[in-house]
């Protein structure tokens, strides 16, 4: 399979995010650790090397200097061809960069969740090589948004780029003053989850279209990309409203830059189609918790990085 | 309960999660971002085997 066809796939994997046994989030960035989840995870696809090697979490019991330092080893080693980090505050990432640099930095940004904005993106600076993988744009089912149009700085192909590939988020605001107006309405949204609002939380949850939201975003030429939680019919009635907006323009309209996130549970008899729906359950409870929270604050992993209220 | 989550996330069998792809498919969807909640190997394998050829080209 993988190894057959090595060359057509790009491997990327990350390390050290862990549950105890009682269920609690907990970090691994040991440097025996490190080695012995690489090895772990190219052993079932056949393949001797990782093309891009996250952190996961930063574990807090060991320096970052230390984690990096054993993955820069496997790097030497030709175990890995590139690094990255997810979820770290810039200190750490600079650390980290410092220590062995850094492909790719992956953190949350949506309309969701923007506190990165305040100093993560300023790293863009920070090397060359430095690629931004926005992690959760459709973040905990976040309604029917726009897949912010990032831009490239040396160009590259704009449309690849928005699909999701290597990602920069130079000059965001400049480039795209609809971006600019989206973050006013969001923190405006924002606001308003605090009030427990629940016509807000309804369109958190994908429970209706938002027409204009999607028109805005065919007539500004983004992709579109629909949260996990709509029904077939609010997909439907969405791929309908853009499609037509697009062809409005006189447009041809691509049914690939409309895309979809669905979570997949398979289920081969009663108990796991049971257990299947609990998770669901959980998980949909969990987005209302949040869609009321004041921060937007995942509550298991509390603030990471200055909360938005201190944003310049 | 049931009816929440069946509407929208794919829980079942490889035959009903091949039902649930045809109708977004029939709604306009041609793109879809699987996540893989439980991320167990043989579900995975289940659903290349089962599913994706359904939809191969």
């Amino acid at each position: 399979m993988v190894e057959e066809r090595r060359n057509q796939y790009v491997i990327a994997s990350k390390f050290g995010n862990l549950r105890r046994a009682e269920g609690t989030p907990t970090a691994d960035g040991r440097p025996e650790y490190v080695k012995a989840a690489s090895e772990r995870g190219l052993q079932p696809l056949r393949t001797d090397v990782t093309d891009l090697y996250y952190i996961h979490r930063i574990d807090r019991t060991v320096s970052i200097e230390e984690t990096v330092g054993a993955m820069g080893d496997l790097a030497r080693d030709g175990k890995v061809r590139f690094l990255g980090i997810s979820e770290a505050s810039p200190q750490t990432i600079r650390r980290a960069h410092a220590t062995h640099p850094m492909s790719a930095v992956q953190v949350e940004y949506s309309l969701w969740s923007r506190e990165v904005e305040s100093e993560v993106l300023d790293l863009r600076n920070v090397g060359p090589t430095l690629q931004w993988t926005p992690r959760s744009w459709h973040r905990k089912g976040l309604a029917v948004g726009r897949v912010p149009r990032l831009l490239h700085p040396d160009g590259g192909s704009e449309r690849a780029l928005r699909r999701g590939g290597g990602l920069s988020a130079q000059g965001l605001d400049e480039q795209d003053p609809l971006f600019a107006s989206r973050r006013a309405m969001a923190f405006r949204g924002h606001r308003r989850r605090a009030s427990a609002n629940p016509e807000t939380t309804s369109a958190l949850m994908d429970r209706r279209v938002q027409p204009a939201s999607i028109r805005q975003a065919a007539e500004s030429g983004c992709n579109l990309l629909l949260g996990q939680n709509g029904s077939p019919e609010l997909v439907a009635e969405s791929i309908g409203i853009y499609s037509r907006a697009v062809e409005a323009q006189d447009r041809t309209y691509d049914p690939m830059a409309v895309g979809l996130t669905r979570a997949l549970h398979i289920a081969m008899n009663e108990e796991e189609r049971e257990a299947a729906h609990r998770l669901r359950m959980q998980f949909m409870r969990n987005v209302q918790k949040l869609s009321l929270s004041p921060t937007g604050n995942s509550p298991s992993l509390g603030p990471r990085v200055a909360p938005l209220a201190r944003r310049k | 309960m049931r009816r929440a989550t069946e509407s929208d996330a794919m829980i079942g069998t490889p035959q009903e999660i091949v039902g649930r792809l045809r109708r977004l498919q029939a709604g306009g969807v041609e793109y879809v971002a699987i996540i893989d909640v439980g991320g167990s190997l043989a579900a995975l394998r289940t659903f290349a085997r089962e599913v994706m050829p359904e939809f191969a080209e």
